[in-house]
């Protein structure tokens, strides 16, 4: 395949799965939150 | 720059801040503070991996190459790097991540005991010292912003120390998710602007030399060999070996690795069309700085602040992780050993909030008075190959051998020979304007031969690997606590 091809692909890949992946972090860390309730475990 | 633009980058800042103080009230140990109680999943491994490893340095870097050579600096000065973090995804993680270590230097002191661990955490240290994002974030702060290269250091520096000394790795990873999606999204769409503007790939194509092309370039063949053996340096990489530590699975750290080299791959390559972009374009200006003018030329008001936050992201992502392991290598892997081994969790807590400041300290130190260093990334990247490369990897694979007196050998050796090459190369050799190193010439039976500062890792290794396999031959008892942690 051209170099324009892997050109956009890489555009592609750098927009999209960046985004991807912070949207997956967030669901990720709301999950962790709820699993982790602040001040519970203290002095562990 | 206008108004909005500037908005936009205090506002970046002042976010970072805020979520360090956040993390802050949530830190009650050293394990927490420096490897997040190994409580990291797949996304946040991604964010902080990708952001971490890629700094100004892969920025200033591949672009210069890409301005000057082409497509080179992807096939051969980036592309190395992918094979090696797949080998270390695959076959080094997994048996790092069943040792109870914190650190790199951890992991010597498991097999050699404390000489060993400290001659590694010096070359670890000097690694890890920030010395280039706080260089190049004073230059692209005077460059883009107009404020003065020594205030610009301040702030850069400042800013990353103030929420890393506040919330540790936590920290340092969270606010590397922001400068993760900032830094990959702002490339990608100053990219295709720039791609527009010059009217697609093909008429880029069209403006460029035939040889900028050629994934060989026009480099002679022993620079392509050192440019690849650099790789080697992800095995032994400090910020990889936290990252692993720090990682709630294995699993976790081989999916991460996986979407990193994609990511990775599709930053240096963008990384490299802008550089190039750059040369098409007639842009006239230091190779350094070729990326950072054509893509400020292009962007639209509002964008240009967002491209500059993501620039500073960049940086800042570097500085805060490197920061946090330069810190941890003086407190945990050189004075608590050597002087504290009782040390209780909140003093060495305390101890590595303020090594931290002293390794902010010696960066901004560093900064400025070398303000020109253009191959520092070279020489740190050597010393810590160097001096951790063999007796690691010989640990991991050859645990039957790694004997206390090898690994000191072997790691002093490898350390010694480097920085004897380095002056050596300095004392005797010139600067080369046309490939922009140092190069000693010398002259044996009438033949000369070139000698680039790069090769010193050719002549460590094999010294290193000869020191080992004389320690070994020497014999001598194995460390104290070796067999119980072997895995």
């Amino acid at each position: 395949m051209s170099l324009a091809f892997w050109t956009w692909a890489a555009i592609a890949i750098l927009v999209a799965g960046s985004l991807a992946i912070f949207v997956w972090f967030v669901f990720d860390a709301v999950e962790w939150v709820r699993r982790h309730p602040a001040g519970k475990g203290k002095g562990e | 720059v206008s108004g909005i633009d500037s908005a936009i980058v205090v506002a970046y800042i002042a976010g970072m801040l805020l979520l360090g103080a956040a993390v802050a009230t949530r830190i009650r140990g050293f394990r927490e503070y420096f490897v997040a109680g190994g409580q990291m999943t797949t996304p946040l491994l991604v964010c902080t991996l990708v952001s971490t490893y890629y700094g100004l340095d892969v920025l200033f870097g591949g672009s210069e190459v890409a301005y000057q050579e082409g497509v080179v600096a992807w096939f051969f000065y980036a592309r190395p790097y992918y094979f090696a973090i797949v080998f270390a995804a695959i076959f080094v993680a997994g048996r790092l991540k069943r040792l109870d270590a914190l650190s790199l230097p951890d992991v010597a002191a498991r097999y050699y005991g404390r000489g060993t661990q400290g001659v590694v955490a010096i070359a670890s240290f000097l690694y890890a010292i920030p010395l280039m994002a706080v260089m190049g974030i004073g230059v692209l702060l005077d460059l883009v912003l107009g404020i003065p290269f020594v205030w610009g250091v301040l702030i850069g520096a400042g800013v990353a120390l103030a929420y890393t000394l506040m919330g540790g790795l936590v920290a340092s990873a969270l606010t590397d998710t922001v400068q993760f999606t900032l830094m990959c999204v702002t490339l990608g769409i100053a990219a295709a602007i720039e791609l527009h503007q010059q009217g697609g790939w093909n008429a880029l194509q069209a403006a460029l030399p035939a040889t900028f092309l050629e994934p060989m370039g026009t480099y002679p063949v022993w620079v392509l060999i050192v440019f690849g053996l650099s790789a080697l340096s992800v095995l032994v990489e400090p910020a990889f070996y936290q990252r692993i530590f720090a990682a709630v699975s294995y699993r976790a750290v081989l999916i991460a690795l996986g979407i990193g080299v994609a990511l990775w791959a599709a930053f240096d390559w963008i990384v490299t069309v802008l550089g190039m972009a750059a040369m098409a374009a007639g842009i006239e200006t230091d190779p350094r700085y070729a990326l950072l003018m054509v893509t400020l030329d292009a962007l639209p008001i509002g964008f240009t602040g967002l491209f500059i936050a993501g620039v500073i992201a960049i940086a800042m992502s570097t500085i805060d992780s490197y920061l946090l392991i330069a810190g941890g290598n003086l407190s945990y892997d050189l004075y608590r050993p050597l002087f504290r081994p009782a040390i209780g969790d909140a003093a060495l807590l305390r101890l590595t909030r303020w090594m931290i400041v002293v390794a902010g300290a010696t960066s901004v130190g560093f900064a400025l008075f070398f303000q020109s260093i253009v191959s520092a990334w070279i020489f740190m990247a050597t010393m810590l190959i160097s001096a951790a490369l063999v007796p690691l990897m010989a640990a991991l694979y050859l645990p039957r051998f790694a004997r206390p007196r090898a690994g000191l050998a072997s790691s002093l050796t490898g350390l010694g020979v480097a920085l004897l090459f380095f002056v050596l190369v300095h004392a005797f050799g010139a600067w080369d304007e046309e490939w922009g190193t140092q190069i000693w010439r010398v002259t044996v039976a009438n033949r000369s031969f070139d000698l680039w500062q790069e090769y010193a890792v050719l002549a460590a290794l094999p010294v290193s690997i000869t020191a080992f396999a004389i320690g070994c031959a020497a014999g001598g008892p194995a460390a104290p606590h070796a067999e119980e942690h072997r895995p």
